[in-house]
């Protein structure tokens, strides 16, 4: 991979972290359980291992903002994901944040990106 | 399923303690329904079971249980971003201080220790390697400590502007004057290179002095420290910009006059007074008081290198 390829990777890769969480946190308005979650996340154009995204899943249970059930879903028990109403609250700071981030790069940018 | 028993296993095994207060069992139970997703996923598209080798494939994809088990830490890493500077900063300055000491001590040792220079020598490179591993292994430990537990942060964000050291203005000497050191390392180095098997003759007041064998024995060390030392003041006269040169020239020139300060130290005695007329009495006291000052000055000239050596190590680990 040329070098140029390799920092834009990298780069890439950073400005998605943060991102990630924020379409965690609103995909899972809806419950889900990690398969479909990460399914959804695909489609919706942004792909994350699953080594990354169950540990992801922990560590936002464990900070309050998910609650999570185990429960029976065709053949065997799995574990389902909701966003809990501080997760709920969090996430529309997120948002508000993320817009005005938006907005603020596309005023920078000329809105020419 | 005993390659999936054995992943999910390992995988348990190495999760952090807590796991962010859920349970390991938790965590291995939900990763093992993924597993079991994913490879039902693969089966149905296959129309058939998955083989060893599938199986295989698809953990390796799922990553090593070791990086897995890792994912589930509260930290990522031993010493975060923040921190991640004045980690590195400690580690230079506790390693200059311990490297000075270090030399001290071992320079100190080598004058005074009568045993085989060799012997000195390995002893000097245990004490580094250990000096070495004790600072960096110290600092990373308190380091990560802070990172972990926190509290000593506050020192370092309670930072005061007017703290800060005075601008260091470096005397750079003039290209005239590092013009005159090239040529006088020029005539220095001639000057070594052909009178070294002479010995130094004085008829002055009924005496004359003759080199004792050390300087003969200490030739090549003494004419590589010389060239060296040249070979500095040539770069920082003609290419000053070039820092880890120039750096560098000046730590092994300095190390490199330092071993031969030690060397000539132990040699204990550096010039013989033959007399030529003088009485043997004063013959003897005269040697005596030339030894007397030759050993302080080659302790002073040790103690010297050994200081500008530290300021050049310290400049060069500062780049």
């Amino acid at each position: 991979m040329p070098i140029e390829d390799d920092l834009f990777e990298k780069l890439r890769i950073e400005l998605r972290r943060g991102s990630l969480v924020v379409a965690v946190l609103g995909a899972l308005r809806e419950e889900r359980y990690g398969y479909t979650l990460r399914q959804l996340l695909e489609d919706a154009g942004l792909p994350i291992e699953e080594s990354a995204l169950y540990p992801l899943l922990r560590r936002l249970e464990a900070q309050g903002l998910l609650s999570s059930e185990w429960r029976e879903e065709g053949k065997r028990y799995k574990r389902f994901y909701r966003l809990s109403n501080e997760g709920g609250e969090v996430l529309a700071r997120l948002l508000g944040e993320w817009n005005a981030i938006s907005e603020s790069i596309l005023r920078l940018t000329g809105k020419d990106a | 399923m005993d390659l999936l028993d054995r992943y999910v296993a390992a995988v348990r095994r190495n999760l952090p303690s807590g796991a962010n207060g859920v349970g390991a069992d938790d965590i291995a139970a939900e990763l093992r329904d993924v597993l079991l997703e994913r490879a039902e996923a693969r089966e149905e598209a296959l129309g058939r079971p998955l083989d060893t080798a599938e199986w295989e494939r698809l953990l390796v994809e799922f990553g090593h249980p070791l990086v897995v088990a890792a994912r589930y830490r509260e930290k990522q890493s031993l010493i975060g971003p923040e921190l991640y500077p004045f980690y590195l900063y400690s580690l230079k300055l506790f390693g200059a201080i311990t490297a000075l000491g270090v030399a001290a001590v071992a320079i100190f040792r080598a004058m005074v220790d009568p045993g085989d220079a060799g012997q000195v020598a390995v002893q000097l490179l245990h004490s580094i390697w250990w000096a070495a591993t004790t600072v960096v292994g110290t600092t990373t430990i308190v380091f990560a400590a802070v990172e972990r537990y926190g509290g000593f942060d506050r020192h370092f964000r309670n930072w005061k502007p007017g703290d800060l050291p005075e601008v260091e203005r470096t005397k750079e000497p003039g290209r005239l004057a590092s013009a005159v050191e090239v040529a006088l390392g020029v005539l220095i180095l001639l000057w070594w290179a052909g009178l070294a098997h002479i010995p130094v003759v004085t008829n002055a007041n009924g005496f004359r002095l003759e080199l004792a064998p050390v300087w003969t024995q200490l030739y090549w060390p003494v004419f590589a420290v010389l060239a060296l030392r040249l070979a500095y003041n040539i770069v920082r006269w003609l290419k000053p910009h070039w820092g880890w040169t120039r750096g560098g020239l000046a730590i092994v020139s300095t190390v490199g006059a330092i071993i031969v300060a030690v060397l000539l130290y132990r040699a204990g005695h550096w010039v013989t007074v033959v007399p030529t007329g003088m009485a043997a009495e004063q013959a003897g006291k005269l040697q005596a008081s030339l030894d007397l000052s030759l050993r302080i000055g080659i302790v002073a000239a040790a103690a010297v290198w050994l200081w500008q050596g530290a300021q050049e190590l310290w400049r060069w680990m500062r780049r």
